[in-house]
């Protein structure tokens, strides 16, 4: 993590990929598919493609992998991330609120008072 | 991986210097999550109090001040219990000040969230994958949690620097993470997890000995090799546990007749968490107190994450002691020494900090920590070629504002080199021929050299020094320990 980002609404380096969020639309309609199944859904992309992309969503925590024989299942695991980002975003909007509130309890002559004596 | 981000605003009426103040200071203080530090200026620590919803208790957080452009912006890097970065922007508006928020929270920092707010991100590895898996079981948050940052960088260092001279014996180290957070209970659970779904060769650890009690039996029923690295209440290794930081006997036995000496004093007080490390500290303290001719004035143990000190420093006053041995964990020793230092009575009362290393004496602060005694066998002022290379190393890695390291977080260090030097002189991992070959193993690093003994101690030469501002004063070594 470096340098300046501009804001923008929440996001995620495993989403910024088409065909990344191709698999998670397909994942999210078939509940849960093998890899071939998966990468037969493609004409653009290989399967070496596809199980790069599934490894990135995997560790991205987007994704789950379930073995079988010498299968491997991919399905969704979308829920979790929403609620730590939505924890989230809830966490960073609470300061600003209790600044705010702050500020309104405090009459406006002592607002002036305390920006001189700050 | 890239970051999420969080954008808020919000405008209040109030002009832009009042609202940039109030971080931290002034009647809206607390705003920013209880901010609080000693100076707002890059690379100070700030201590943060994140709340984790309604059902659960607020947890004690750290950032670092990256930037500050006065009356304009200030930047803060989170370091635990996550890692991110806050941009808090004050422009003027309409009369007002429009006051922004920009957060990024750092992609690998999910999982670790989703766990402590109950949920569960963690994908199960593949246990036929060729690699060796180095399990790191530490506190990004409690007590503790003022270490886990240092510690994992620390091992990190370690692993990517056995990694680029390929790996052990050809295979490459994979560094798996767990948080204690100062639970003994969350300490086992993560062991399981590290455990059943990474499949981890070893683990290296360095939270409280009481998560090491809770741990142990798991540890031992499945035969993992465990490295307890910090200070310990000593020991010889049992079965596959090996403990390799500072026993209480080796800190305590010069120690405590120079303070004796230097503040002409004999009165002692002894200050520590309840469970079984410090207590150990305190019984060595008794021991060691009466051979050197002095008194032990009172003695008192308080539950972890306790935060007011006002019954023990009344007590410490009524009893008249002038010396004190403090074996508190991390916040709490940060605590108790801030609270002695602002009651006016460091000029009477000397500590010395069982574990008052690096991270300990910058939570105190400064002001608060300077003439605060310690014995440890690291210190960042070590004036070696060796720990001015390692240093350089981590700040190369982690940023000029990477949290510094001490004897307690640099241990992981020295423990996973240690590890790979073994496994290579064994050629496997397999935990018995590994263990095998692990006596008279040693390895030059920025603490000096260090050689596992024939019992599976650690030895080290050991140093006593004295907090100053921005660091500690070395005022004299203290000669090897754990010589078979």
């Amino acid at each position: 993590m470096s340098g300046s980002r501009d804001a923008e609404s929440s996001t995620f380096g495993a989403l910024a990929d088409t065909s990344r969020r191709a698999l998670l639309r397909l994942l999210s309609e078939h509940g849960e598919l093998t890899a071939s199944e998966l990468a037969a859904a493609f004409d653009t992309i290989g399967r070496t493609a596809v199980s790069t992309h599934l490894r990135v969503l995997r560790e991205a925590g987007l994704v789950c992998e379930r073995r079988a024989g010498r299968y491997r299942y991919y399905s969704l695991r979308a829920q979790p991330v929403a609620d730590v980002v939505s924890f989230l975003s809830g966490l960073y909007q609470g300061p600003l609120d209790r600044l705010a509130d702050a500020v309104a309890q405090q009459p406006a002559a002592e607002r002036a008072e305390s920006s001189r004596s700050a | 991986m890239s970051d999420i981000l969080f954008t808020s605003e919000v405008v209040i009426p109030a002009p832009r210097e009042a609202a940039f103040s109030s971080f931290g200071t002034g009647p809206w203080a607390g705003w920013f999550f209880n901010a609080q530090f000693d100076h707002l200026r890059p690379g100070a620590l700030v201590r943060l109090a994140l709340p984790m919803g309604a059902a659960r208790a607020a947890v004690e957080g750290t950032a670092r001040v990256q930037r500050v452009i006065p009356g304009q912006r200030i930047v803060l890097l989170h370091e635990t219990p996550w890692r991110g970065r806050v941009v808090l922007d004050f422009a003027p508006d309409d009369g007002g000040t429009r006051v922004r928020l920009v957060t990024s929270v750092e992609h690998s920092s999910l999982a670790p969230l989703a766990r402590m707010l109950g949920a569960d991100l963690d994908q199960v590895d593949d246990p036929d994958e060729e690699v060796v898996r180095i399990g790191l079981l530490t506190s990004y948050s409690g007590s503790a949690g003022v270490f886990g940052r240092a510690v994992e960088n620390c091992a990190r260092l370690a692993v990517d620097e056995i990694n680029a001279e390929r790996g052990v014996n050809g295979t490459p180290l994979r560094l798996v993470v767990g948080d204690d957070a100062t639970e003994p209970s969350t300490g086992l659970r993560e062991l399981r997890r590290m455990h059943l779904r990474h499949h981890v060769d070893m683990v290296i650890a360095v939270h409280t000995s009481a998560t090491l009690d809770a741990v142990r039996p798991y540890a031992r029923r499945v035969g993992l090799p465990y490295f307890y690295t910090p200070v310990n209440e000593g020991g010889r290794h049992a079965g596959r546990l090996f403990r390799w930081g500072e026993v209480p006997e080796d800190q305590l036995r010069k120690a405590v007749p120079a303070m004796m000496r230097e503040h002409s004093s004999r009165g002692w007080y002894v200050v520590g968490n309840d469970y079984s490390w410090p207590r150990a500290v305190g019984a060595c303290a008794r021991r060691t107190v009466l051979a050197e001719g002095g008194r032990l004035l009172g003695e008192r143990y308080v539950p972890l994450s306790s935060r007011d000190f006002s019954p023990v420093l009344e007590e410490i006053e009524r009893s008249g002691a002038e010396l004190v041995v403090n074996s508190l964990v991390g916040g709490d020793a940060a605590a108790f020494e801030r609270q002695l230092y602002a009651a006016g009575l460091r000029q009477r009362v000397r500590s010395i900090g069982t574990l008052l290393d690096e991270a300990t004496r910058e939570h105190i602060g400064d002001e608060a920590a300077a003439g605060m005694w310690t014995v440890l066998g690291y210190f960042m002022d070590l004036p070696t070629e060796e720990n001015r290379e390692f240093l350089r190393r981590y700040r190369a890695a982690y940023g000029d504002y990477a949290p510094p390291v001490s004897s307690v977080t640099e241990s992981v260090y020295e423990g996973i080199h240690l590890y790979a030097r073994a496994a290579r002189a064994a050629g496997t991992i397999e935990p018995a021929s590994l263990l095998g070959a692990l006596p008279g193993v040693s390895f030059d690093g920025p603490r000096g050299r260090v050689t596992v003994t024939g019992d599976g101690r650690l030895r080290q030469t050991l140093y006593l020094a004295e907090a100053v501002t921005g660091g500690f004063r070395i005022r004299g070594e203290q000669g090897l320990v754990n010589i078979d």
